[in-house]
């Protein structure tokens, strides 16, 4: 996985806040006036190696695992908007126009993501980036 | 069978990138990186399926019985604009590393034409409720089918010898119209 560079702005704990260093890929991105390096936003990630304010380091983000979470959330979110839409649609039980009834029935089983979306798994520590070395301390 | 034809045509036939040229802009600008890329089209298929629906109820249970049909665009772009409000705000609340890494595709989002293209197309095909939901699904992963593939081949032309001036944007618009080519043989499919 690449490792982006940022400086630490702040220490908290086991956790350093940091502004990541636009790289090389970040040129061409349509997105590169919202991004966190370039808006003055931070980043909070795991402080393994000890970093102090103001030092260069080198994370890494685990977009993998986050991209797991994403899927669940939404395929979760998915399924239960298709399967209310269909019970709404074709059950229709409060007899109401099979449309109006699908729609609301689908926005409601969509609620249901809620219950999911508190487990521990999407709010996990463990899924903040990684601080991996110290690239320069800070003189 | 009928629903299925839907699904098919969105995905492959009349992808939304491919065929009608709608988003282009995440499309070119957020294939850099295969995982980038992959989340971005998670969440354009999220929010293009809840804002169809959503969009499909208020055309049909507001506007036309109150004969306002010509505040379609108008509306479509507010319950988008606000769908997206939602998402970020839910995303931010229950998964705070998430919302960290992958909220910045969210606003872009807003400013995807293929959301409001899928609302859209949906009134003018006069789809009902079921078949809107299938289309707008099938748009959202053919959307993502897009732009994964294009990241993928992005990233391998990196370790490519591209001749200096095709470099950046050139090699990747020729590299989109040929993909949009061979989508093309899809086209007799169903």
């Amino acid at each position: 996985m690449k490792l982006e560079q940022g400086v630490v702005i702040k220490v908290e704990g086991e956790f350093a806040y940091l502004i990541p260093s636009p790289s090389q890929g970040c040129e061409h991105c349509v997105l590169k006036d919202l991004c966190i390096g370039n808006t003055g936003g931070k980043l909070r990630a795991h402080n393994l190696p000890g970093a102090r304010e103001g030092d260069l380091v080198e994370f890494q983000i685990n977009i993998a695992r986050l991209n797991v979470n994403l899927i669940l959330l939404s395929a979760a979110g998915l399924v239960l908007l298709l399967a209310g839409a269909l019970f709404g649609y074709y059950v229709n039980p409060l007899g109401l126009n099979p449309s109006l009834s699908g729609g609301l029935f689908a926005l409601g089983f969509s609620l249901l993501v809620l219950p999911l979306a508190r487990s521990r798994r999407f709010s996990s520590e463990e899924l903040y980036p990684e601080i991996k070395r110290v690239v320069r301390r800070k003189s | 069978m009928e629903l299925l034809v839907i699904f098919i045509s969105a995905l492959l036939i009349n992808n939304f990138v491919l065929h009608y040229f709608l988003g282009i802009c995440p499309f070119i600008g957020v294939s850099n990186r295969l995982d980038s890329a992959f989340s971005m089209g998670l969440a354009v298929t999220f929010v293009m399926t809840i804002a169809a629906t959503v969009s499909w109820l208020i055309y049909y249970l507001l506007l036309v019985p109150y004969h306002l049909e010509f505040l379609e665009i108008v509306s479509f772009i507010l319950v988008i604009a606000s769908l997206v409000q939602v998402v970020e705000m839910f995303i931010k609340k229950v998964s705070p590393p998430l919302y960290q890494a992958l909220g910045i595709y969210l606003p872009l989002i807003t400013t995807n034409c293929a959301i409001l293209g899928v609302a859209l197309l949906t009134v003018l095909k006069k789809y009902n409720f079921i078949e809107t939901l299938v289309f707008a699904l099938g748009a959202g992963l053919g959307f993502t089918l897009a732009i994964v593939i294009m990241a993928g081949i992005r990233e391998e032309l990196e370790f490519a010898d591209v001749p200096e001036t095709l470099k950046g944007a050139g090699i990747t618009l020729i590299t989109a119209g040929i993909l949009a080519l061979a989508f093309m043989g899809f086209s007799g499919l169903v």
